[in-house]
């Protein structure tokens, strides 16, 4: 109690740029290494085993989407009922919940991937599979399918960790299995030369490590919440409660699971693997980038939110300034990274001739208006701070399905793989006059009504 | 000794908890509470008045979008934090004093360790409450059956979510009350009279 007020009181008066750097590296730190974690298997892949891995490997994003997608909506809707649990001191039903965890996890982790092993094929191929590339996608995803049981478990529980008031320890977690999946991508496919399956198996022991991490927090008596015999009783009104929360992030990566997939069928509609495979290496770049990002739009949040609540408007807008800038000058990187040193960048994931030319036109186009992309996603933060869930709802979804989805389907037939690379900054440009005219409309309407009472 | 008040609408309920304040010589908190939540949280009133006794599926939705709880801090203004506060204030209230009375907000449950307390439940028939609601929002009869009907959703979702309760279930409660026929003083009186008979005052 005395703690938060101790917090309160610091949100409220501290400086606002050490403050926002403060509430932000934290949430960079656990993003980056998010990103990393992918990005060490495109790396491991492309160099060792080839375009037609890298291929292979970007038709499984939408599948991994997908599974990630149910994986959050139990973590995050947990992570949100024990916090609430513990506020009441229901200690009982916050341990409860964490058995349910454990249920849905398991239920959900294995009917996912019973069915996607059943048809796996088809869905590759749905996905965007070629006959080349299938391969290597099949190859790469049997082995991550059955232990999905267990990376909805090693997620799931890692989120209840750290709503339960240990941070910490859930991110040590996540940064260990970082360094195991760097470190077995390297000796399974550089060293042993497993291939595209050793990346799979990698990915696993990686996150069995994190899971023991969780694991062996969860089974100590003295934290706060822990593993009691009795709590994997099913209990429904819990459940309940875990997906109606969950369902929101579980909306929000199903679109991100489809625009993959609309993209990847463009590709290789109208180009091939290598195109598959060059749009694999520009979505890994720009995912560091875009993750850095939101690591600042996560620090900044707790701060305009609670300034704005508190009625002062000049912190709330000012924060969001400088997270703004901050924002911007990382996506700004981005675009010179895209424009400026492209072939560089791309020779990290492959050497292949054809693949690099193909990458590095893909990366100059579909990045044009990467460094606008900074707002954009500070904008949809800024806007859930403030309690406007419509307007960030609309936001984060308008890049994806109003003006994605729409040039995804339309150009590609008149301009072939350029119509999918020129989708992207269109769509950004698009989303990013969207979000300029609603956050200055809302910051207008902030100071208007800042001495007004509401009705 | 503690009170907590649950009501449908216009069944009296707040009315008959404020003349048991009165007649105990207690505090009474309603609607008070959200302004001193506010006063002590730091947060404007208005964002308790936004959500106060409403828990939708929508709200929940929002919840999320402010990435609740997987922060470094909470975000302060989603339903969960007001939540929070409200229940840090009711039970700072609660142990002032020689007692108090709270109308609705969960007090029975956020309470339920504090003795002596009594959890009343009143309720009414619908046509007396249809009157009450119409002399209470100046609204015609379809509109305050309509008004009832999502005014009581709103509360039982709410009080459904947060506690681990049913909201108007009888052994959510150790008193149930239906107030038809009687004044307010005489309901308020046999309550101050259960208290009494089972040794809680």
């Amino acid at each position: 109690m005395n703690n938060k007020d101790e917090q309160q009181r610091e949100i409220g008066t501290a400086p606002l740029g050490p403050l926002l750097l403060k509430f932000c590296l934290p949430a960079i730190i656990a993003m980056t290494a998010t990103s990393l974690y992918n990005l060490a298997d495109s790396i491991f892949i492309g160099q060792g085993v080839g375009s037609l891995g890298l291929a292979g490997l970007t038709v499984c994003f939408p599948l991994m989407n997908l599974s990630a997608a149910f994986g959050t909506m139990v973590g995050i809707g947990a992570g949100s009922v024990i916090a609430i649990k513990l506020g009441q001191r229901e200690l009982e039903v916050a341990e409860h919940t964490l058995g349910n965890v454990v249920l849905l996890n398991v239920i959900i982790g294995t009917l996912f991937a019973v069915v996607a092993l059943l048809f796996l094929d088809p869905i590759l191929r749905f996905f965007g599979a070629s006959d080349a590339i299938l391969p290597y996608g099949r190859e790469y995803m049997t082995p991550l399918l059955y232990g999905n049981v267990l990376t909805h478990l090693y997620f799931g529980l890692n989120d209840t960790v750290r709503s339960s008031g240990y941070p910490r320890r859930a991110m040590m977690a996540t940064l260990s299995a970082v360094c195991i999946n760097v470190l077995f991508d390297y000796i399974l496919i550089v060293r042993l030369g497993f291939g595209i399956r050793g990346a799979a198996v990698a990915t696993l022991l990686a996150q069995s490590v994190g899971f023991i991490v969780v694991i062996s927090h969860l089974s100590r008596s003295s934290s706060v919440i822990h593993f009691r015999r009795d709590i994997f009783r099913w209990r429904t009104k819990i459940a309940r409660g875990i997906i109606s929360i969950g369902c929101a992030p579980f909306f929000t990566n199903v679109c991100a699971c489809l625009v993959v997939l609309l993209i990847n069928r463009g590709l290789v509609d109208y180009g091939g693997d290598s195109y598959i495979a060059a749009y694999g290496i520009v979505n890994r770049v720009a995912f560091i980038f875009v993750m850095i990002t939101n690591g600042i739009n996560q620090g900044m949040q707790p701060i305009s939110g609670y300034n704005y609540g508190a009625g002062n408007v000049e912190r709330c807008v000012g924060v969001f300034k400088y997270a703004a800038v901050a924002g911007t000058v990382v996506m700004s990187v981005c675009f010179i990274v895209a424009e400026v040193f492209p072939r560089q960048t791309i020779l990290w994931f492959t050497s292949d001739e054809l693949l690099i030319d193909i990458a590095e036109h893909a990366m100059r186009i579909s990045l044009l208006m990467a460094a606008f992309g900074g707002f954009h996603i500070v904008s949809i933060g800024f806007m859930m701070s403030l309690g406007q869930a419509m307007k960030a709802t609309f936001l984060s979804l308008s890049r994806q399905l109003l003006f994605l989805v729409p040039l995804l389907l339309c150009l590609p037939p008149f301009f072939g793989a350029d119509g999918v690379w020129f989708s992207m900054p269109i769509a950004d440009a698009a989303a990013d006059v969207a979000a300029v005219i609603l956050v200055i409309s809302q910051i207008r309407k902030l100071r208007d009504r800042k001495n007004v009472q509401l009705p | 000794m503690i009170f907590t008040i649950g009501r449908q609408v216009g069944s009296g309920g707040r009315i008959i908890g404020r003349l048991i304040a009165e007649k105990l010589n207690l505090a009474f908190y309603d609607r008070e509470l959200l302004k001193r939540a506010a006063r002590e949280s730091g947060i404007k009133d208005e964002f308790f008045e936004r959500s106060d006794e409403r828990s939708s599926l929508w709200s929940r939705f929002t919840g999320f979008f402010m990435a609740d709880h997987l922060l470094p801090a909470d975000n302060c203004l989603s339903a969960s934090s007001l939540f929070q506060f409200q229940s840090d204030t009711i039970r700072r209230a609660a142990t002032e004093g020689n007692g108090a009375v709270f109308v609705g907000r969960c007090a029975d449950y956020i309470l339920r360790d504090l003795s002596p307390r009594l959890d009343v439940f009143v309720t009414a028939d619908i046509s007396e409450r249809i009157k009450r609601t119409i002399d209470y929002y100046n609204v015609t009869a379809a509109e305050a059956e309509k008004k009832i009907y999502q005014m009581e959703t709103a509360r039982a979702e709410f009080y459904n979510f947060y506690t681990e309760k049913r909201w108007g279930a009888a052994e959510s409660y150790h008193l149930c009350v239906d107030s038809t026929g009687l004044s307010m003083e005489a309901v308020a009186d046999f309550i101050i009279d259960y208290a009494r008979l089972t040794g809680r005052l």
